[in-house]
């Protein structure tokens, strides 16, 4: 396919979704879903990340082989 | 986790992964050093994050159609700081001022408390499919579809080096500023540590800028732009050891910002490609695949640089971005491609 069909579809589906009657969402109401899903993913893979924080104390405690 | 994100409503996966993550964080502690316990733990843990990774970028995609790139680019990028923060907890010296079972307990109620916000403040958005029926196989069947194809190969060839680079920078650096007598002791630790915080970190902002730019000029072009720095950045910084500490962590910083960069432009675009109402299994299938190949990459880097050198281990995972990069040069060849970022590709 051309670059320029390429464009053309591209901006008529562009258009299409503009005019197509697609919920619109305030961008209040977008960033506070952005802050709390990021909130609340950091939060539960903290679970994750906490492994490498305190793998010098728990292998110490454990007496892992270093 | 794959059909389960699209059959029940997509916040209580959520919810119920996350407090189940958190009770099997937190008996961790009860296990007393006894691996036989502790290991199985983390392995459910992993499988029960599962509900929690993918099933969070569903919810996102729910609420962005225009700046899906930017917005999923920000999660990631949160993540990308969560992946940073222990090295730089090492490097700062507190490492071992933490008793680990009052951090994991934290971790734990972090993860409660995650559960709460989603519950209690998180609401579905307007661009988010209703649940559907059970199908295990659509994953599989997906392959069948070129654009997904494409869209997941692209993904997968980033998952071959992302989590390997996570995993073994600190090392790389470690040794390399050993090797350039620039540094010794704990001292040469400490700095490592920093060094690794940093190159880790630096990504953050790439997965911003990214997701900002494919939105405007293509999730094909921006990934396989990506792909194609970090990929050299892999060879480079493996040729550089034991070179100038400062050239080193200069060169290893641009690859931790184009590591992670693309990362979740593959996630913005799998959602775009799948049909709505299977949006979340195309991304926990994408994200087991990927996690399931990067355990693979995570193993080999050790064992290449026992048996050559760094350049040979890191030169390995040039590999996959390369592949990565081709399968998102020939995605944007394809008319399905016109879904992607508004017709941007």
């Amino acid at each position: 396919m051309g670059s320029a069909r390429r464009v053309q579809i591209g901006r008529a589906l562009r258009r299409d979704t503009a005019m197509s009657g697609i919920p619109q969402v305030a961008p209040a109401a977008r960033r506070a879903a952005l802050g709390l899903i990021a909130a609340a993913q950091i939060g539960a893979m903290s679970t994750w990340f906490s492994a490498a924080a305190v793998a010098t104390s728990l292998a110490r405690d454990w007496q892992c082989p270093r | 986790m794959s059909g389960i994100a699209d059959i029940l409503p997509t916040r209580a996966v959520f919810v119920a992964s996350a407090l189940v993550a958190a009770a099997v964080n937190g008996l961790l502690i009860g296990t007393g050093g006894d691996l036989r316990l502790a290991l199985p733990l983390r392995f459910l843990l992993g499988v029960f994050l599962a509900g929690v990774y993918p099933t969070g970028m569903k919810l996102m995609t729910g609420w962005f159609l225009q700046d899906r790139g930017l917005a999923i680019g920000i999660l990631v990028g949160a993540l990308t700081l969560g992946a940073a923060f222990p090295h730089l907890v090492a490097g700062i010296g507190l490492a071992g001022l933490f008793s680990w079972p009052r951090v994991i307990a934290a971790t734990s109620l972090g993860a409660v408390a995650s559960a709460a916000i989603v519950a209690w403040f998180v609401r579905d958005g307007p661009y988010q499919a209703l649940p559907t029926r059970l199908d295990l196989g659509w994953a599989l069947r997906s392959l069948r579809d070129p654009a997904l194809r494409l869209a997941n190969l692209g993904y997968f060839g980033h998952m071959w080096e992302l989590y390997a680079m996570w995993t073994w920078i600190p090392a790389f650096l470690l040794a390399s500023v050993q090797a350039s007598d620039a540094a010794g002791g704990e001292a040469a630790g400490r700095w490592a540590s920093l060094w690794a915080a940093a190159v880790i970190g630096a990504g953050a902002p790439g997965c911003v800028a990214a997701g900002l730019l494919a939105d405007r000029l293509g999730r094909t072009v921006i990934t396989a732009a990506a792909m194609a720095i970090s990929g050299s950045c892999a060879v480079v910084t493996g040729l550089l050891f034991g070179k100038s500490p400062a050239l080193v962590v200069a060169v290893a910083a641009a690859w931790g910002i184009s590591v992670i960069a693309d990362s979740a432009q593959f996630s913005a675009a799998i959602s775009e490609l799948a049909e709505p109402n299977r949006v979340g299994s195309a991304l926990a299938f994408q994200t087991a695949v990927g996690f399931l190949l990067t355990a693979i990459s995570i193993q080999i880097v050790p064992a290449v640089v026992r048996g050559a050198h760094w350049s040979q281990a890191f030169g390995m995972l040039a590999v996959g971005p390369a592949l990565g990069a081709i399968a998102m040069v020939r995605l944007r060849e394809r008319p399905e491609a016109v879904r992607l970022a508004g017709g941007r590709r």
